[in-house]
């Protein structure tokens, strides 16, 4: 005999049953709604995340590269400069050298030996006019005006030279440069190229 | 040791005229047409080089201005020799002016092999043909003007538009030496640059790191004009060498041009010469070939040179003769629109007029992938159609068009803003640029796909 | 006459004058210094001579030698041209290569075909024969494709009175001598020409045949013809070049001569990488076996691009006198017409338009003249045909080279920049574009393809015409209002040029597509068409009778259909006229039911 107590139960656990079940699928139903939500915010999330540390990982690498290039730049700069130091003392040097090779009696000799050889060039010209340095202005002004009495000269001081000479033809613009300080210039390829390689 | 009599050089002490950038000289003897002309002054030292000869005179044009100059108290030397420059590969990361001076207090490039800036001819029989491309990571370029590797790729611009940042990122991003990682080196050649735009390059050469494989030839605005024809024939001197000589990959940015050819106006009228188009010398083309020319492989080298000439075009007018006779030279044009950048996108390449010549050998199946030839062509068309849309939707309205011109018109959108559009710092993978280019393609409906085979439209088309 | 020599007094460029030219003659060619530079005199003044030279000037001093050598700028013609690749003034650049390396140098000399080479020679004649001028003497297998006859030159004639045996001999060696009262002369297998005299023809023969390209837009709408003449104007990036390039391939010209004149070097190198690979459609052999280039990249000496132009045009007649149709691709005429300015401009002359010299219209005319259909001096009949690129500054058809250049061609296939922007390939622009020649070929289209072929280019180009208008007309109100007729008429028209002007150059099956499958190509579209056309006349919408699926297949049967095609022209025929019958069935039973 089924009590009504039973009855009831049976019928509380039917309805229960059913309000449970569609519940549930309520439930999941939200779950998996929000779920998915959570999901592509998380989602989300994580690629602006990613999107962010890219861009401060972009941003490092270029501050990183800068400094880098930079520091090698520098690094490579320093070593130019110092090469430049020894190249310029070098050519200091040589210049002192030169200055003192003018008291030499080769000097003297390769002197003249210009001089006749830039002559030969300006053998038409009857006005002249010669820069060479102090020192030699005495030495030399005897022997060229024994040497080419036909022209007329002038002597003038330039100790920019170091040495040698420059002779100017002055009815025809034209200028021979013998110093030695434009020697000096026209080696500095050479001697560059040789210290250069020494450094290497 | 240093006095010997046998390199006795004459010197002439007196100009006839000075005009322009010209002088003139008479009683000179034994001069050599194109030689290189030493000018003293008591401010200086100017060179320049021999430009006429007739008789016992000589015409001289002069690179640094010829203010100041006078026709007495001046000393002309006559070096014998056409313009050369000192080159090794430690050139990398220095910085010169626009005739070839060392300017960073580095002092001289000693020990190098000396070179004729002018260059020759290559011959083409000794030319290698360019196949390999270079992926710029920009969609547009590496989808639709393929930049390959020993192309000359200019960009045409206008004032104000990006030009610099696209050179830029495409410096940065290049993949110019896969393989023989390390051997690629950037030449760069301003001439006429402001001294702001000379900064950015500076700056994003330091950020990308490849400032110490950049070596620089600056002719800066306030620079004088008449050395900015010597600036791009440094640059490509330095870069045949690097090239060709130490297999390097060589990427040359000359900018601008546009300065470049004015500088090369303004000899011109100087001179004398019969005008061409707009006043500009009739030999323009011959002399813009020269530089231009001078990019490519050789057989005998690994190395390449790849140009990027940038200028900016007048009125932003294609048929002004700079743009237009680069164009019949270059292999392609990178050209910049106004109307795109006033849109907001970023690289703003104007598709349409834009080319890669020398794509069609490098791009498709065993290169990038089978479908690129195929999708770039419809996009062409297809962008193409947009412009015949858009103007017909001005006159009748957008909401009269038919369905599939307001497919197109959708289709325009989505190219300009997702495919063009791309930010400075963005690089995209060549993979990653082919399949934006189908989604923005597959907007269509297939019907109008009729530039690609069949069987790439099923395995492309709506993938997504 | 070798001995006299002049002396420079001015140098500007390529142009230089010399003093003590008085015993040289007017277009002489001359070498200049001990760089041994050439060059040509192109004027004299009392004894002073103005030369052009076709090297660097670079290093040339007042004072230097100028050295005649008592002949014009003359080619050597002979065995070893073909397959070559020469500068301006046939030195072959790989001979350039081998003594200046990966760069020109100057100071190269004079160069050209390899005289030391030795060819298995065959001679024809006989001890006692008669020879006249342009006769065959003998011949040698150039390539497996040409066959190099050997011909008594120009003005010389006699009676054979030496002959060597068949064998193999170098260039130098006297193969036959000739004797005619006193004289007598030696015939090598070489021989000398001036470049800039035209070479001696028996006849001019009217037209009669086309230069059959393969590329549907000319060979159907704009026929090119053997021993005519086109120009092809764009501005840049409109494909000029790779139109030039489709016809030195794909043409049926027995022997091309490409001349790059002021144009890209890695173009030519180029065609030196792919022309060997490409297979040659009539024979099965490499293209190179009959091609011969002609190199004066842009930055190559201006001089020699004002000169390579003849020279391209003197080794094309050479090949003609023996009996071949041979093409000469000129590319850029515009670059040979700017090197004329500026050599002009240095000669200070007075200049006409754009600064262009006066002379430019007659220079252009002497050039295209050189073109014909001809009977040789050994009555063969052969053929010149020039096709010109033309470079306009701005794309600007109205600039002075293009207007000129008009005048004096029959073909003008008018490039459209418009249409290269929308990659429509090859751009010729079929509205600006035409042909002189349509009515001497007519008879030939109808003899050797259909009789209704030209009738059918006819109707297409009038479906096209009508689309242009059309075209302002939507410009203004859009398509939808148009009436169905119309707009079939656009449908057709997208059509043609899709399916049929529109062309593949890197489509194994489009790049060159032979005259038979062009006509039937036209027939397909003209059914579709006339189909439609009914079908619209039933008042069946235009929806319904712009099936996809048929157009489709008609716009891709460029693709689908091979060039050796069997049947599959009739099966798509058939497939378009059920497809419209079904229609007309059902749209009648339709009407039937209401």
């Amino acid at each position: 005999m089924i009590t009504v107590e039973e009855k009831l139960k049976l019928f509380t656990k039917l309805v229960y049953d059913k309000i449970e079940k569609e519940n549930q699928t309520e439930i999941d139903k939200y779950n998996s709604e929000y779920g998915n939500i959570i999901d592509e915010k998380k989602k989300e999330f994580e690629k602006q995340a990613e999107k962010m540390d890219s861009e401060k990982m972009k941003e490092i690498d270029k501050k990183k590269n800068q400094i880098i290039s930079r520091a090698k730049v520098e690094e490579q700069k320093l070593l130019l400069q110092k090469k430049k130091e020894i190249f310029d003392e070098a050519v200091e040097e040589i210049k002192n050298y030169s200055k003192e090779f003018t008291n030499s009696e080769d000097y003297k000799e390769l002197f003249l030996k210009s001089l006749k050889e830039s002559m030969e060039d300006l053998k038409e010209s009857k006005n002249i006019s010669f820069y060479v340095i102090e020192n030699d202005r005495d030495k030399f002004k005897k022997t060229i005006a024994e040497m080419y009495p036909d022209t007329n000269f002038k002597i003038d001081v330039d100790d920019n030279l170091i040495g040698g000479f420059t002779v100017q033809d002055e009815d025809n613009n034209i200028k021979i440069d013998m110093s030695l300080m434009s020697k000096i210039e026209s080696s500095k390829e050479v001697i560059g190229e040789k210290l250069y390689s020494m450094l290497h | 040791m240093l006095m010997k009599g046998d390199n006795m050089i004459k010197e002439y002490t007196q100009l006839d005229k000075i005009e322009g950038p010209l002088i003139i000289l008479s009683g000179v003897e034994n001069v050599s047409y194109d030689e290189i002309v030493e000018i003293r002054t008591k401010s200086g030292v100017k060179h320049g080089k021999v430009v006429q000869l007739y008789k016992d005179k000589a015409i001289v044009q002069v690179f640094e201005p010829t203010s100041g100059l006078s026709v007495k108290d001046v000393s002309v030397k006559f070096t014998g020799n056409p313009l050369t420059i000192s080159l090794s590969k430690d050139i990398l990361g220095r910085v010169f002016n626009g005739i070839g001076e060392p300017i960073d207090g580095g002092g001289n490039v000693f020990g190098g092999v000396k070179r004729d800036v002018n260059g020759r001819p290559m011959n083409p029989v000794a030319r290698e043909y360019p196949r390999n491309f270079i992926q710029t990571g920009i969609s547009a370029i590496d989808c639709l003007t393929t930049l390959i590797r020993g192309q000359k790729l200019p960009v045409f611009s206008g004032n104000g538009l990006p030009h610099n940042e696209l050179a830029a990122q495409i410096v940065k991003q290049a993949k110019i030496s896969d393989e023989e990682n390390g051997e690629f080196a950037i030449v760069f050649a301003a001439m006429g640059l402001k001294h702001d735009d000379a900064q950015f390059f500076l700056k994003s050469f330091e950020e990308s790191g490849v400032l110490q494989r950049v070596v620089m030839f600056l002719n800066l605005a306030d620079d004088p004009v008449v050395e900015r024809i010597i600036t791009p024939r440094c640059a490509l001197t330095a870069a045949e060498y690097l090239a060709f000589e130490e297999n390097m990959h060589i990427l040359v940015i000359m900018t601008d041009m546009t300065s470049y050819c004015e500088a090369l106006r303004e000899i011109s009228s100087a001179k004398e010469e019969v005008p061409g188009r707009k006043g500009y010398p009739g030999y323009l083309y011959s002399d813009l070939a020269s530089l231009y020319e001078r990019a490519g492989m050789m057989k005998t080298s690994k190395g390449s040179i790849t140009q990027i000439p940038i200028l900016t075009m007048p009125n932003d007018d294609i048929t002004n003769p700079i743009p237009d006779l680069t164009g019949y030279i270059t292999e392609g044009q990178i050209v910049l629109s106004r109307d795109i950048y006033q849109r907001n996108v970023y690289p703003p390449i104007n598709i349409l007029p834009s080319l890669s010549r020398l794509a069609k050998d490098g791009i498709g199946e065993g290169y990038t992938r089978e479908d690129h030839p195929g999708l770039a062509n419809q996009i062409f068309a297809a962008y193409s159609k947009v412009q015949e849309v858009k103007a017909l939707s001005q006159v009748i309205g957008e909401d009269e068009l038919s369905d599939i011109d307001k497919k197109y018109l959708q289709f325009g959108k989505a190219f300009e803003y997702e495919f063009l559009n791309q930010s400075f710092d963005e690089n995209r993978s060549m993979e990653e640029t082919l399949d934006l280019g189908w989604k923005v393609l597959s907007i269509l409906p297939e019907s109008e796909l009729d530039r690609i085979d069949s069987k790439l439209i099923e395995k492309y088309y709506r993938r997504g | 006459m070798g001995d006299k020599t002049g002396v420079i007094i001015y140098i500007n460029g390529p142009v230089i004058k010399a003093d003590n030219m008085q015993d040289f003659r007017m277009r002489e060619m001359v070498t200049v210094s001990d760089k041994k530079l050439i060059g040509e005199v192109i004027s004299i003044d009392g004894s002073i001579g103005t030369i052009q030279v076709y090297e660097e000037t670079s290093g040339l001093k007042v004072g230097q030698k100028v050295y005649g050598t008592g002949k014009p700028l003359s080619l050597k013609l002979g065995p070893g041209i073909i397959g070559n690749i020469f500068d301006g003034i046939e030195r072959p650049l790989n001979y350039i290569y081998k003594k200046s390396g990966n760069f020109i140098g100057e100071g190269i000399g004079l160069a050209s075909i390899d005289l030391s080479h030795i060819w298995k020679t065959d001679i024809s004649v006989n001890i006692g024969d008669e020879l006249k001028e342009g006769d065959v003497f003998g011949a040698v297998q150039e390539t497996p494709l040409i066959k190099h006859y050997l011909m008594v030159p120009p003005g010389i004639s006699g009676k054979v009175i030496f002959k060597v045996d068949n064998g193999n001999y170098n260039m130098e060696e006297v193969l036959v001598k000739l004797e005619k009262g006193n004289a007598s002369f030696e015939l090598k297998m070489y021989q000398e020409w001036p470049i800039r005299t035209p070479r001696p023809i028996k006849q001019r023969l009217p037209i009669q045949k086309p230069l059959i390209t393969g590329q549907r837009v000319i060979d159907t709408f704009f026929p090119i013809a053997k021993g005519g003449t086109a120009a092809i104007p764009g501005g840049f990036g409109t494909g000029k070049t790779m139109t030039q390039h489709q016809i030195a391939k794909w043409s049926d010209a027995d022997i091309i001569v490409y001349v790059g004149c002021g144009e890209r070097g890695n173009e030519m190198t180029e065609v030196l990488e792919d022309f060997p690979k490409l297979i040659d459609p009539v024979s099965g052999l490499s293209l190179m076996n009959r091609t011969i280039l002609i190199a004066n990249t842009s930055n190559m000496p201006v001089a020699a691009r004002e000169a390579s132009i003849y020279t391209g045009v003197t080794i094309a007649e050479y090949f003609r006198d023996m009996g071949y149709n041979v093409a000469v691709m000129a590319d850029s005429t515009s670059r040979w017409a700017e090197a004329l300015r500026e050599i002009s401009g240095r000669l200070e002359e007075m200049p006409a338009e754009e600064g262009y010299p006066a002379y430019l219209p007659s220079r252009l005319a002497e050039f295209y003249e050189r073109a014909g259909y001809v009977k040789t001096l050994c009555d063969k009949e052969a053929s010149v045909t020039i096709i010109g690129a033309v470079s306009p500054a701005g794309g600007d058809f109205s600039e002075p080279v293009t207007q000129n250049t008009k005048r004096f061609v029959n073909v003008f296939l008018g490039l459209d920049r418009k249409l290269a922007y929308a990659r429509h390939y090859p751009a010729i622009n079929w509205l600006s574009s035409y042909s002189g020649y349509l009515t001497s070929l007519e008879e030939w289209y109808k003899d050797n393809v259909a009789e209704d072929m030209m009738e059918l280019r006819g109707e297409m180009l009038s479906i096209l015409q009508e689309e242009s208008d059309l075209l302002e007309v939507v410009k203004l109100v859009g398509e939808d209002v148009l009436p169905d007729d119309q707009r079939l008429t656009l449908e057709i028209a997208k059509v043609i040029k899709i399916g049929y002007l529109q062309q593949n150059a890197f489509h194994k099956e489009d790049t060159y597509v032979p005259l038979n499958k062009q006509y039937e190509m036209l027939k397909i579209i003209d059914l579709l068409y006339k189909e439609s056309k009914e079908a619209i006349k039933e008042g069946i919408p235009i929806s319904k009778v712009k099936s996809p699926e048929i157009y489709e297949k008609v716009v891709k049967m460029k693709y689908t259909i091979p060039n050796e095609y069997k049947n599959e022209f009739d099966d798509l025929s058939n497939e378009i006229k059920s497809y419209f019958e079904g229609l007309m069935h059902t749209y009648d039973m339709n009407a039937y039911e209401r």
